[in-house]
């Protein structure tokens, strides 16, 4: 599968959409298909949000692949570079303090990060190039 | 963003009229729970059962509009789909917020046994 999604936060979700009904509830578990969209949200409105800064005329270039027991997906971009020229840690910040201290933000990177296997970054003449797994739960049995 | 707000007695149920909860609609959503919370029982019940999935910025703006509650004000959340649970678990908010299977349980509690 190919998309090129334009990078404002409606193109996100309309792709997320086409997406979804693509792949098919038929062809993945309940389980498997919230990995997949919560990942895909996260790493899309990143690229959004800060490769491009919310300029809605960038372009990012998805692709997946599927086999039996997982999805490949790879992201293109032409906007900014990660910080450092490295993915964020996406630590998850304590839940235990005062409710006015509760974080709005910064739960992107930790569901990256905790969803998605053998994520790579590198950024290649002014182009962010990411690429992840998504392990897929199998039926006993199947290897 | 359409929210739907029903004053009963004892507490205010809101109903997100809406699939999602996204980058595309974070500030609405917070700006209309806000607006929605303002007055009224100290109870707020939130329905989710028509929001299939939630983001990392819808997620704050539910964070957000809770910390804005007044002074004794509580919200509660109802119906999470599987991939919005999926969310709240992993973030670890399924321990800041009361999630109730459905809005008439949240509502309606089974009688106690005697």
């Amino acid at each position: 599968m190919r998309l090129t999604i334009q990078s404002d936060p409606l193109s996100v979700r309309s792709a997320l959409q086409t997406i979804m009904g693509q792949f098919g509830s038929d062809e993945l578990q309940p389980n498997d298909a919230a990995t997949l969209e919560i990942v895909l949200a996260e790493v899309m409105n990143n690229i959004v949000e800060h490769a491009y800064r919310k300029r809605p005329d960038g372009k990012i270039r998805f692709c997946a692949n599927k086999t039996e027991t997982s999805i490949w997906c790879s992201f293109i971009d032409n906007g900014l570079p990660m910080p450092d020229n490295s993915t964020p840690a996406g630590l998850l910040r304590q839940l235990d303090g005062p409710t006015d201290e509760l974080p709005e933000g910064g739960f992107g990177w930790f569901l990256i990060r905790d969803l998605a296997q053998n994520l790579t970054y590198s950024r290649i003449r002014n182009r962010n190039f990411l690429r992840l797994r998504l392990a897929l739960d199998c039926p006993e049995g199947a290897q | 963003m359409e929210l739907l707000a029903e004053h009963l007695s004892d507490a205010t149920l809101i109903t997100v009229n809406e699939n999602r909860i996204d980058a595309a609609c974070a500030i609405a959503f917070k700006d209309r729970m806000r607006e929605l919370t303002k007055e009224g029982p100290a109870r707020i019940v939130v329905d989710m059962a028509q929001v299939n999935f939630v983001d990392s910025s819808g997620l704050g703006a539910i964070v957000a509009a809770m910390k804005a509650l007044g002074d004794g004000q509580k919200m509660e959340l109802a119906a999470l789909s599987v991939t919005v649970d999926k969310v709240f678990r992993l973030t670890r908010m399924d321990t800041v917020f009361d999630i109730h299977h459905s809005a008439a349980i949240a509502l309606n509690p089974e009688p106690q046994e005697t």
